[in-house]
């Protein structure tokens, strides 16, 4: 995005205003998730449209939503790019975001994690504000909005997922260095742990970042064009780990731009349009009549979805 | 302006030609996204006034601005060849040309001061612009400059929207990009050079900036956007050259520089397209429209 | 200590602190507002003096690091508002700038406050404006400023030294771990402020960016770790003071202006010849990779 791109990383956060930065500046303690009641009050408060499959599951008192986004507004510039975005994440999903160029896929995760100011709307993590559940979600940003040539190595970077663990006056151990490794390992960069970033590849430099949400070991990770310009081998590597920590009980949503995949590797789609224009298992949702919804006919597609 | 003498009146006029050359400029600057190389170029420029004076040995503008003008070339063009063969971004780069230049411009300068017939060529003024203290002919020198520079832009109008805005195509039309990279460059020297001697470094860089920023509030037309930003800046340089004869003395450089930056508090407030009042206007209607359809909804969603 | 001692250690200090500050500076590219901050000074030591018609040192830092401190907000304020970093930077700090001028033309008067001295500093007067500390004898005021100075910056930036690394490379990820990323922009800016202030009455304005930003450039070049670029950006900065002193005593000219250009040589001999990132470096590499490789 422009903005990002302007004069290294500080730009997107100054350009929210010190709304943002209030929010963004206040170092809050970790308040896990209050529970049942907590969420049941959430989802009183506004009237909330559920999506297709959670519904059933919650109201058979199935686990509880990770995320809950109701009615969600938000703008760039002078452009409405959110408009009324309203659903539901349950754990254990993996979920392709999809939508045209524009659509505001970007825009929606940095509007949820405070990045971004908020026009109306509400967002729950684990049934609270995200502030109270930062330590709970894991971020990897685009590539881009990243200074490459900032002297570090694949290690610090890694490390760096754990700095909010750390805290404040306190270097980081070696028990952290050695989780930091694992999750290079996990990323198959276990040998470039001390190469300089600026001369890892598209790829490697994709799979660090990736190391350094799974260091962060978060519950839900928010993942915004992780496999865009990466090679064959990465995709992979990066889509099985995703998979993984899916099997692990964790939720991961991934901003894709590559419909040709998204049957492959997602078990949950949203497609998204400056609103929802459907969100649900990939099976039912993914359909030729909701990608040309979402697309307004600007896609043709060489064959039609199958099933 | 009854009591104006002849020479108040030439540099009344020249401060108008300035600065409304410096308003059109300055637009050019900010879409290309090097608004504060004009003040790097501004700090750079002085070795070469030094040093043509130095040649000289006397106080001459034209010899001085040629200098100055080359010194500033040379740093763009370090700049430049900074950005591009190393890892050192583009603001750093800048920073490193002003202030190194500008200390080699000090170093020469208290060399200059010592030679014999040497004394004043007058830093201070270099600083700060003493446009009241111009001689006749300097000035007459910077409103032909700043006339040329009106015209140019006004007879290249076209190519440089296309340059600006959409460069590729431009390159498809057989404009050629390097031509207009040096057309720029040369454009912005020039401007900055026969303003230093009137406004001085530091403010030559505030009349660069703020009359273009002023006339984005205004409007999004590339050519209303250079009228407005030369506007702008003809005034702020009439405004501040009238106020700074008020005392005894005074600089105009400053007063044209809060001049202008007046101009653009008024047009961040009240601008009509972005302007503060406007955008809250804007997204209080956003937002009464938002509660009007959530109400709306939350009665349908009510059993 | 020697008049000339006193000189040197006054600019090594100068070199070490801009080197510290400078580092993060450029990392987080934040020049130019190096630049906009050592002009707006004037305005708050313009003030400081207006307002307690007094000329001395801590007077000057509060207001000098009070105007820093503005002029970061006022920035921050307009580009909240929509302006372009560059464009808010250019307009803060002009319009500041150009306030301090007008009050020092219209309510000072030239007698004290020469906004000459405070562009180009007067390093040759620091020997001789000293304070009595008990136990070491008579010394120069500017050097004990900067030894604490040094001692405030060098301390914060240890302390805080993982926070500043991770909201330098990644605020986005700083502020979803909940480091307080506003917070610290501030704070350094302050740092930047009370750096440039204490380095003034030195070296004036113009040497202070040049040490902000020049020796931490050429650091850059010559390491990929930022621990590295620290001390080698402030051992960069000591060399240049010696340097620039060398050679405005073999010409005899402006101490200042010498150590200014000083940091330029220093800078373009890394560009060039830095074995990591130099240009001589670089080409070698990129003539050694087009050649078919023969064998190994």
């Amino acid at each position: 995005m422009e903005t990002m791109r302007d004069a290294g990383g500080m730009e997107s956060l100054r350009a929210d205003g010190p709304a943002a930065a209030r929010q963004a500046s206040g170092a809050e303690p970790v308040r896990l998730a209050d529970g049942p009641a907590a969420a049941r009050q959430a989802s009183g408060t506004v009237a909330m449209r559920q999506s297709a499959g959670s519904a059933t599951a919650r109201r058979a008192g199935g686990p509880e939503p990770v995320l809950q986004v109701c009615g969600l507004h938000a703008a760039y510039r002078r452009n409405k790019v959110l408009e009324d975005v309203t659903f539901e994440v349950m754990p254990g999903t993996l979920t392709a975001i999809v939508g045209p160029n524009g659509a505001g896929k970007s825009t929606l995760l940095k509007t949820m994690l405070d990045l971004h100011p908020r026009l109306g709307g509400e967002v729950r993590f684990f049934g609270t504000a995200y502030r109270y559940a930062k330590l709970r979600v894991g971020y990897v940003p685009q590539r881009g909005s990243v200074d490459w040539d900032f002297p570090t190595d694949a290690l610090d970077v890694v490390l760096m997922g754990l700095y909010g663990r750390i805290g404040w006056l306190r270097r980081p151990g070696r028990r952290h260095r050695e989780l930091a490794l694992g999750a290079l390992a996990k990323m198959g960069m276990a040998e470039y742990a001390k190469r300089q970033i600026s001369e890892l590849s598209g790829g490697q430099q994709q799979r660090v970042f990736l190391a350094r949400a799974l260091a962060q070991d978060a519950d839900l990770y928010l993942l915004d064009e992780p496999l865009a310009g990466v090679d064959a081998a990465t995709e992979r590597a990066i889509m099985e780990m995703l998979q993984t920590l899916r099997a692990a009980g964790k939720t991961v949503m991934v901003v894709h731009h590559d419909l040709q995949t998204v049957e492959d590797w997602f078990d949950h789609v949203l497609l998204l349009n400056r609103t929802v224009i459907a969100h649900g298992p990939t099976a039912s949702v993914f359909t030729p009549e909701t990608v040309a919804r979402a697309y307004g006919g600007w896609l043709r597609r060489k064959e039609p979805v199958t099933g | 302006m009854i009591g104006l003498s002849h020479n108040a009146l030439w540099v009344l006029v020249s401060m108008l030609m300035l600065g409304t050359a410096a308003g059109l400029v300055g637009c050019f600057a900010y879409w290309k996204r090097q608004s504060l190389m004009s003040d790097a170029l501004a700090h750079a420029a002085l070795p070469g006034v030094v040093i043509g004076y130095a040649i000289l040995g006397f106080k001459s503008l034209p010899v001085m601005l040629l200098g100055a003008a080359a010194s500033a070339l040379a740093g763009a063009l370090a700049v430049s060849w900074i950005r591009s063969s190393s890892r050192v971004k583009e603001d750093t780069a800048m920073g490193i040309i002003l202030s190194v230049f500008f200390g080699l411009g000090i170093m020469l300068l208290a060399i200059v001061n010592r030679m014999p017939g040497g004394g004043q060529s007058g830093l201070n003024s270099f600083i700060f612009g003493q446009a009241a203290a111009m001689v006749r002919q300097d000035m007459r020198l910077m409103a032909a400059v700043a006339a040329v520079v009106l015209l140019v832009v006004l007879a290249s109008f076209k190519e440089w929207k296309l340059y600006l805005f959409d460069p590729a195509f431009a390159r498809g039309l057989g404009l050629s990009g390097r031509l207009m990279e040096a057309a720029w460059l040369a454009l912005l020297v020039v401007v900055i050079v026969i303003g230093i001697q009137a406004v001085g470094v530091i403010l030559m860089a505030a009349l660069l900036i703020i009359p273009a920023v002023s006339a984005r509030y205004w409007t999004n037309g590339f050519g209303r956007m250079l009228a407005l930003a030369a506007l702008f800046g003809g005034g702020a340089g009439v405004a501040g050259t009238c106020v700074s004869t008020l005392g005894d003395g005074w600089p105009t450089g400053p007063f044209i520089v809060i001049a202008a930056a007046g101009i653009f508090l008024l047009s961040l407030v009240f601008g009509a397209r972005k302007g503060l009042l406007v955008r809250a206007m804007q997204r209080r209607a956003q937002v009464r429209s938002l509660q009007a359809r959530t109400i709306r909804r939350e009665g349908e969603a009510l059993p | 200590m020697s008049y000339d001692g006193w000189i040197l250690l006054t600019a090594s200090l100068v070199g070490l602190t801009c080197g510290l500050v400078g580092t993060l500076l450029i990392l987080r590219r934040m020049a130019m507002m190096a630049d906009a901050i050592s002009h707006t000074v004037l305005l708050g030591i313009v003030i400081a003096y207006l307002v307690t018609r007094e000329l001395t040192g801590l007077h000057m830092l509060v207001g000098a690091a009070a105007a820093g401190l503005l002029t970061a907000v006022l920035v921050q304020w307009l580009h909240a508002r929509g302006v372009r970093q560059e464009a808010s930077i250019g307009i803060v700090f002009t319009t500041l700038f150009a306030i301090g001028v007008v009050l020092i033309a219209t309510r000072v008067g030239n007698a004290h406050l020469d906004v000459q001295h405070a562009l180009m500093g007067e390093i040759t007067f620091i020997p001789w404006e000293t304070t009595r500390v008990p136990g070491l004898g008579e010394i120069p005021e500017a050097v004990l400023v900067l030894l604490a100075v040094l001692a405030v910056v060098g301390g914060l930036i240890f302390a805080f030294y993982k926070e500043w690394k991770i909201t330098s490379f990644d605020p986005a990820l700083a502020a979803a771990l909940g480091i307080p990323v506003a917070f610290l922009h501030y704070l350094f800016m302050g740092m930047v402020s009370v750096t440039a202030v204490a380095a003034f009455d030195a070296v004036g304005a113009i040497m202070v960016i040049a040490m902000l930003i020049t020796p931490a450039a050429a650091a850059y070049l010559w390491t990929d770790r930022l621990s590295v670029m620290l001390l080698l950006s402030g051992l960069f900065g000591v060399l240049s003071a010696f340097a620039g002193y060398a050679a405005a005593w073999l010409l005899d000219t402006s101490i200042s202006g010498s150590m200014a250009f000083a940091t330029g040589v220093l800078f373009l001999i890394s560009f060039l010849g830095s074995p990591r990132h130099g240009l001589a470096a670089r080409r070698l590499r990129a003539r050694a990779a087009a050649r078919p490789s023969a064998g190994g």
